[in-house]
This record gives C-alpha cells, sequence and structure tokens, in this order.
C-alpha cells in the first residue's frame, strides 16, 4: 500500500498462483487482523496511560513534559513513515514477507517498552556515557526507551493496516473483497477509537486490584502488573500471531510488482516529516531543560526556525526528485484533481483537530485531579478515557450518516456541514472549560466536535476514490489518510511547544504583576494559582485552535465537488474503504 | 473558585511545602559530602546559577601512595578522600533506583510519603553550593533549582515560585559553612567502611578504575546518601577509584534489608562525583524575588563564590 504510481496497474499484475480456499482465506483473515487490531489500540492508548508512565517513571512533570509528548509524536511519525513506505515494498518484497517482518518489529517494540527500565535503559544510559559523556538521569533514560521503543512499535504497526489490505486483495477474488477489507477497517477503527479507553480502565483496574494482582502473580515470578503489562500483553500475542500468520499466509498468491523502491524519495519524505515534527517541537524541553525558563532570560522563538526551514528544502528536493524519477514514491500528477488536492488538504487539518481534542481533554482531567497521587492519577487515566469516547465513538458512528448525505447533498456540504460543527463543538469547549467543568458537559461538547469531524470521513473519502483515475484510487486514497495522520503529528509537537510556551509566559507575566511586600508563603500560594490558571488557559487556547482550524479547512472543503448520486459511482470494493477513510490499493492486485 | 478547585490548590500548596522541607535534607547531605577549603574569589556569572570550564591545572595533592601501596584497598581509599577533602569544587550526582528511598527524620511530613530521586549538585569551597533536585511527593516528580551562599538561600520551582528565584530561607538555621565545619561527611562515612577489598582493576563507561568493595553500617554512611539512611543494618558499598588521578568517581550502596515482597529489588544509591576542581562559580540570582523582610540584605549576599585550581 503505497503512496506510488510504480504499483502497477492490476491488469499488469502477474498472478502468482491459485487463491486459497474458502475457510484457508477467513482463518488468514482472522489471524492477520489481531496484530491490526493491537496496533491501531496502541496508536491512542498512550494518551490514557501517559500520567502514569510518568508517575511510575519520576519524570518531572515541571520540565520534561515536552520529552514525555514524543511518546505520542514518536509513534505518529513512525506510523506515518511506515503506512507510506510498506506498501510499496510489500508490492516489491512480497505481501507475507514484509507483513511478518512488520510484526516481529512491532513485537520488538513491544517488548522494547515494557522492558524499558532494564536493558533498554542500561543500553542508553552507557550510549550517553561512553558516547556523549554525558551523567543523564536515569528516569529520562528510561523516558527515552519508552519514547524509542514506541517507535520501533509503529514502524511494524503502521504497515499492519496497508500491507492487510493488500493481502485481502491477493487472498480474495473481487466480488469477495468489499467484506473483508470492511473488516479490517471496522478492527482499525475500533482499535483506535478504544485505544484510550482500554488503557485508562486497565492503569485504575492494576491500580485498584495492585495487591492482589500481585499475590496472584508472585507464585509464577511475574511482579505485579501496571502500565508496562499492556506492553507485555502485545509480546506472547505477537509471537502467536507472528507463527500462525506465518503458517497461514503460505501459498498466499502474490502478484510481484514491478519498478523498483525509491529509496531517495523515501529518505527525503521521511526527513523532511522528520525535520517539520522537531521544528514544530523545537524549544520544548527535548533536552531535559526546563521548558518554563524564560524568566532566567533565555529567549528563541516558540519553533526552531531552523529545522522549519530545512524542512520545507527537503521537501522541496522531494517534490524535484520525484519529477524525475522513473519510479517515484508519490506522483505528484495525483493533485491534478482538484478532489483530490482539496480533500487532502482538508483531512490535513481534520487530523490537526481531531489530535487537539484528544490532548486537550487528558490534559484537563489530568490537572484538575483531587490530588497528585497514584490513585488519583489512575482514576484519571479512566477519565480521560471515557471523556475521549464521547469523541472517538461519535466520530466513528457519524461516518455512517456522512456517506448518506454525501449522495444526498455533496461532498462540499457535507464535509461543510460537518466541520462547522466541529468548529462549534471545539470553540465552545474552549470557551467554557475551567478546573470545575462537569464531565457531562465536556462530553456533549467533545461529541458535537467528534459527530462535525465524522460527518467529514465519507464525503472527503470518497470524493478522492471517485475523482481518480481508476489505477490510482488506492494511491490517491491512501494519501489522504497519510495526511491526515500528518496533521495529527503537526498538531501534537507544535500545539505541545505552544502550550508549554503559554503558560511559562502567563506564569511570567503574573509573577512580574506580583504586588510588592509579599512574604514567602503568600509568593508561593500566588504563584500555584498562576501555574493553574496558565494551564487551563492554555488548554482552551489549543481547543480555539482546533476551532480555528475547522474554519480554515471549510477553504479547500470549499474546492470539492460532485457527489456519490448513483450506485454506479463508486465501486463497491471501492466504497466501503472509502467510507471507513482507508485505503483502497489492496484491491488493485487482482482485479 | 469553587471548592474543588481551592483543595487542590490546598493540597498542592501543602505537598511541595513539605518537598521543600524534605528537600532540605539532600541539600544538607549535599554539602556534607564536602569538606572545608578556603576560597578565591572571581568574577560572578550573570545568569544566578553555576557555570563551569574545564580543570586548568591539577592539585599537588599529597597522595598517590607509593605503588607498592596501590594494590592495598585502604591505601586507595584514603587516597581517595584525602583527595576529596582538598578538592576546591566538585560536582555529584545522586541517583536512587530499586525499592523508594522515603525521606523520614527532622521534616513533618503528615501521611504523605516524599520519595528521593535525584540531586545534581556543585558545590564550591567553602559554603557554597547549587544543586538540581527531584523527588516525588504523592506520586508526582518535581524539581527544585537551590542555591545557598554562606547566610543566603534561594530557591526555585515551576508552581512554587513561579520558577523565578525567591530570597528566602529554605530551612532555618541551615549554614553550609557549619555543616563543612561539622567534621562530618565524607570523610568519616568512607573511613566506617570495614571488609574493605580491592576486586581489581575494572573499566567503568570507559574510565579505567580500582574496584573496592566493603560493608558498613546504614548510619555511618548516611551522609553519602544526603541524610536518608536511617537503618543501622549493614549497606553493602563498590567503590570506583581512577587508576589515574585516584579520584572516587562513583560509589554504590545497596541497602538489601529494603527488599520487601512488593519491592524484589533492593534500595540502590549511584552517587557519581566528578568535575574535581573544575572551575565553578556559584552567583546570587540577579533578577529573585525578595520578600520585604529581605530588602535590606547583609554585605556577604552579593559575594560570588568561585573555586579555581
Amino acid at each position: 500500500m503505497s503512496v506510488s504510481a510504480a504499483s502497477a496497474p492490476p491488469s499488469a499484475l502477474p498472478i502468482a498462483g491459485p487463491l486459497l480456499s474458502p475457510g484457508r482465506r477467513r482463518l488468514a483473515l482472522i489471524l492477520i487482523l489481531l496484530p491490526v487490531f493491537v496496533g491501531a489500540l496502541d496508536l491512542t492508548i498512550v494518551s490514557a496511560i501517559l500520567p502514569e508512565v510518568l508517575v511510575k517513571l519520576g519524570v518531572s512533570i515541571d520540565t520534561n513534559l515536552g520529552l514525555a509528548a514524543w511518546a505520542v509524536t514518536g509513534y505518529l511519525l513512525a506510523y506515518t513513515v511506515s503506512m507510506t513506505l510498506m506498501g510499496r515494498l510489500s508490492d516489491l518484497a512480497g505481501r507475507r514477507t514484509v507483513y511478518l517482518i512488520c510484526l516481529a518489529i512491532f513485537v520488538a517494540g513491544s517488548w522494547w517498552v515494557a522492558s524499558c527500565e532494564a536493558y533498554p535503559t542500561t543500553l542508553l544510559v552507557t550510549i550517553a556515557r561512553q558516547v556523549f559523556h554525558q551523567r543523564p538521569d536515569t528516569s529520562l533514560m528510561t523516558l527515552l526507551a519508552v519514547i524509542i521503543g514506541r517507535v520501533i512499535q509503529a514502524l511494524g504497526a503502521g504497515a499492519m493496516v496497508p500491507v492487510s489490505l493488500a493481502l485481502v486483495g491477493d487472498m480474495f477474488p473481487p466480488g469477495e473483497r468489499s467484506q473483508p477489507v470492511g473488516v479490517v477497517g471496522a478492527i482499525d477503527t475500533v482499535g483506535w477509537v478504544l485505544g484510550h479507553l482500554y488503557g485508562g480502565v486497565m492503569v485504575r483496574f492494576f491500580n485498584d486490584h495492585s495487591v492482589a494482582l500481585a499475590g496472584l502473580l508472585a507464585p509464577f515470578g511475574l511482579p505485579a502488573p501496571d502500565w508496562r503489562t499492556l506492553f507485555w500483553i502485545n509480546v506472547p500475542l505477537g509471537l502467536i500471531a507472528l507463527v500462525a500468520t506465518g503458517w497461514a499466509l503460505r501459498g498466499v498468491p502474490h502478484p510481484k510488482g514491478h519498478g523498483g523502491f525509491d529509496v531517495l524519495g523515501a529518505l527525503l519524505l521521511s526527513g523532511s516529516l522528520i525535520a517539520l515534527t522537531l521544528g514544530f517541537g523545537g524549544n520544548t524541553d527535548i533536552s531535559g531543560t526546563t521548558s518554563f525558563d524564560t524568566t532566567t532570560g533565555s529567549s528563541g522563538s516558540l519553533f526552531n526556525i531552523p529545522l522549519l526551514i530545512g524542512a520545507v528544502v527537503v521537501f522541496a528536493l522531494f517534490i524535484l526528485w520525484e519529477l524525475r524519477s522513473r519510479s517515484p514514491l508519490l506522483d505528484l500528477r495525483l493533485f491534478r484533481k482538484r478532489n483530490v488536492s482539496a480533500a487532502s488538504l482538508t483531512n490535513l487539518l481534520v487530523g490537526f483537530c481531531l489530535m487537539l481534542g484528544l490532548v486537550s481533554v487528558p490534559l484537563l482531567v489530568n490537572l484538575r485531579a483531587k490530588d497528585a497521587s497514584v490513585d488519583s492519577i489512575a482514576q484519571s487515566a479512566q477519565q480521560a478515557g471515557l471523556l475521549l469516547s464521547g469523541l472517538t465513538i461519535p466520530m466513528a458512528l457519524a461516518a455512517v450518516p456522512g456517506g448518506v448525505l454525501s449522495n444526498r447533498i455533496g461532498y462540499r456540504a457535507t464535509t461543510m456541514l460537518g466541520l462547522i460543527l466541529a468548529a462549534v463543538g471545539f470553540l465552545s469547549a474552549g470557551l467554557v472549560w475551567r478546573v470545575d467543568t462537569s464531565d457531562w458537559l465536556m462530553m456533549a461538547q467533545m461529541a458535537i466536535a467528534g459527530i462535525g469531524l465524522g460527518l467529514t470521513i465519507s464525503p472527503i473519502g470518497t470524493a478522492v476514490i471517485n475523482d481518480a483515475a481508476e489505477d490510482q484510487r488506492g494511491v490517491t486514497s491512501a494519501l489522504v489518510i497519510i495526511l491526515r495522520l500528518v496533521g495529527m503529528t503537526m498538531a501534537v509537537s507544535s500545539m505541545t511547544a505552544y502550550a508549554l510556551a503559554r503558560v511559562s509566559v502567563l506564569v511570567a507575566a503574573a509573577v512580574a504583576a506580583f504586588p510588592a511586600g509579599l512574604t514567602p508563603a503568600m509568593i508561593q500560594h500566588q504563584s500555584e494559582l498562576a501555574y493553574f490558571d496558565a494551564g487551563v488557559h492554555a488548554i482552551d487556547e489549543l481547543l480555539i485552535f482546533g476551532a480555528l482550524a475547522c474554519l480554515l479547512a471549510l477553504l479547500p472543503a470549499l474546492l470539492l465537488h460532485g457527489r456519490a448520486s448513483t450506485p454506479g459511482d463508486i465501486q463497491p470494493d471501492r466504497a466501503l474503504p472509502a467510507a471507513l477513510s482507508l485505503p483502497a490499493d489492496a484491491l488493485q492486485s487482482r482485479n | 473558585m469553587t471548592t474543588m478547585t481551592r483543595l487542590t490548590m490546598l493540597n498542592l500548596r501543602l505537598t511541595f511545602r513539605r518537598l521543600s522541607g524534605a528537600l532540605l535534607l539532600v541539600l544538607i547531605g549535599t554539602v556534607l559530602l564536602t569538606p572545608r577549603v578556603p576560597s578565591q574569589a572571581a568574577p560572578s556569572a550573570d545568569d544566578g546559577t553555576a557555570t563551569s570550564t574545564p580543570t586548568v591545572s591539577p592539585t599537588p595533592y599529597t597522595c598517590p601512595p607509593p605503588a607498592a601501596s596501590l594494590t592495598d584497598p585502604k591505601a586507595l581509599l584514603d587516597c581517595a578522600t584525602q583527595i576529596i577533602q582538598q578538592s576546591k569544587a566538585l560536582k555529584i550526582k545522586l541517583q536512587v533506583s530499586g525499592a523508594p528511598a522515603i525521606v523520614t527524620g527532622a521534616v513533618s511530613m503528615g501521611s504523605i510519603p516524599i520519595q528521593f530521586l535525584t540531586a545534581d549538585g556543585e558545590y564550591v569551597a567553602p559554603d557554597a553550593v547549587y544543586a538540581t533536585v527531584k523527588a516525588k511527593l504523592a506520586g508526582i516528580a518535581g524539581q527544585v533549582d537551590v542555591i545557598a551562599i554562606g547566610d543566603d538561600q534561594w530557591y526555585r520551582n515551576a508552581i512554587l515560585t513561579g520558577n523565578k528565584y525567591l530570597k528566602a530561607t529554605f530551612s532555618p538555621g541551615f549554614k553550609p559553612a557549619n555543616l563543612i565545619s561539622s567534621g562530618q561527611g565524607i570523610q568519616s562515612a568512607l573511613q566506617s567502611v570495614s571488609n574493605l577489598t580491592l576486586v581489581g582493576k575494572e573499566n567503568l563507561f570507559g574510565q579505567d578504575v580500582y574496584h573496592l568493595t566493603g560493608i558498613a553500617d546504614g548510619v555511618k554512611v548516611t551522609s553519602l546518601t544526603v541524610g536518608l539512611i536511617v537503618s543501622k543494618a549493614s549497606v553493602n558499598l563498590d567503590i570506583y577509584i581512577d587508576t589515574t588521578t585516584l579520584q572516587a568517581v562513583e560509589i554504590v550502596i545497596v541497602q538489601p534489608e529494603t527488599v520487601t515482597t512488593t519491592e524484589p529489588d533492593p534500595t540502590r544509591w549511584d552517587l557519581e562525583l566528578f568535575d574535581y576542581d573544575v572551575l565553578v562559580t556559584v552567583t546570587p540570582p540577579p533578577d529573585a524575588l525578595i520578600p520585604p523582610t529581605l530588602t535590606n540584605p547583609p554585605a556577604a549576599t552579593a559575594d560570588t563564590v568561585t573555586a579555581t585550581p
């Protein structure tokens, strides 16, 4: 599933062998769905468990939040890069091979995160001491190990959906593909929608029953379960899936793709994305230094401008290379289609908004925890998971009426209606959220935003597929999804930097305005008030940014045109992944 | 302001006040590690914290011992102790792993445990310290920067002071000079080590070191752990001494008695000592918040303490 023009048109692909028996196909499908689900769960699980991770690792919350945010950003970035590259690689190297390698990578990443406090930390400390001659805090090295493990996980998980869809294309005849493609999409959606809830509930469960669970596991030499257990679970599941899938996919016919793998294009695109993400997160505390340090006279822009310039330059080089390459990673002719360009840009901003919602809720929930105990953090994790479900479940459900509406009133009107609804949800939240805002109000506002974002899924996906040429539909639909992930990544990196800087500036301003004659106790009290006010203020501003991004997305949405008014406009195999906002080029291989 | 908000504020305020008190123990321990050496004046840094540059020349210590004694662990340890005593500046890093190290003792903490995490300290003879201390209180880790020069103290924290230095007494009665001259500290701690054994020469993160082991009563080496070991139970020590400079570079203390069913790994203290006699300047922060009672500080307040080789 690459965003590549080198993916040969269906008719040109050689057929490697006969299709599997129906029973074998169903078994293989079930087996490849397990890693898809686990990988999707892990996409959003971290938003609920990150506070628990920080507490357990002893990471200083006042100085290292920026570094911690990379547990989210790193996963998104690697997921995006993997999704972009691995599909094409599977065309060339074989789906089964690439799928199993990526699954093994995901298992290795899960093991790395789960055992972060042991070998990974030791290794990183040794490197820091011997290579860089630094003496880092062990807890920071453990956090870095978590981030590295998350990146490894994502490099494997990002390939799961596109390669699974491609496998469906290999295994099922054209007339039978709609259902399995839909199942793959549904499992993926259910995974990322429920990831934060699953993480929150499990953290709470482990915390509430820690003594009993420790007693149960002690005879087996196992430690009491905690957040790491959620990653340990992936290891045996992944290994079982690895063996079983390796067996089940034997003999799956694989139409070998032609052309080469655009290595330079892949490097340039990945480099540009990484520089962009690092640039947006430029002046947060990735080095471990305080991000609140404006009072000591440190200056500089909010973002790392040289890195952002570097990202633009590298991206320009990427475009130049793609125009010359015989096997380009990205066929730039795709953007000649108005709907493709408009939908891509709209989905970029939709991803940006979605991530702001996913981040703001846990931030406020944790800020208003009744105290700073482990119990409260666990309760907050569960509460954040529940509240986030108010955003994600309506979003997933709204994809269905979004499809109906786009048939009746067209892509443009449906998308704009969704964006306006989402803007209303984000804006109302940004205007009223305080420390004591009720859960019901928060959930209602997030539900409005979620429904709005959900309404855009179907028209964006369908408009792209219907506007693209027959042999480019899969490529273009994958591109739209990747741009949504890019938008999510940009939101985390840029808005984390913004929020930390805003808190710093607001607190500094409040401290500068302290009246003369305050006692140390009064200064402490006023500082605490300033800190909390600044935190809530920054979260509100994030939500308002979300509303503004929705309104900005109206501009490219205005360029969308047409509607899926007749059934013949959309082939069934294309319509389902489009409705699920999934790529559909799995269907290229044996049409 | 709702009741919940007030409660949250109150809780955090109490939490960090208690944390401040606990962190004082860490600061005291940091200073205890250092002997008294006459200071030399130097230009002040302008960032209000400590700055450092590479060593210019080594201090003429009376050790090393004769070559024949390099296989004698007691002679090696005595030499390393002497070097620490005579150093004009020194940096330390103390970290805890395994079973939590809970702060107990002089500070009132109520029912909320304070868990020490790390301390990064820079000492300048005779009476100045810059330290960054991290500790967990009720599960949440926080960081406080502390400067102590003579009788004056400043500290800052994002929440407690809006990340601006506050000139205030971190703890009444705390005087680095008195602590240094009290005869306690690393010398007495290391001299209490028994069953001293030279394991051999090893490589520690690229540095050739002598590896010594020994045991001691916990309370006798408590100054190595910033006063946080209160148990009299025996602890195991691993001491690493650079083979070239004979400087102690790392001391590891393990408390076997801390192992429980819920904490299978014992408390382990890793104390790193480095940058001996590297020029360090500790200056008062220039834009500190000054409460009204401190608007006319004593003349010593403006001093800068610098260590030069």
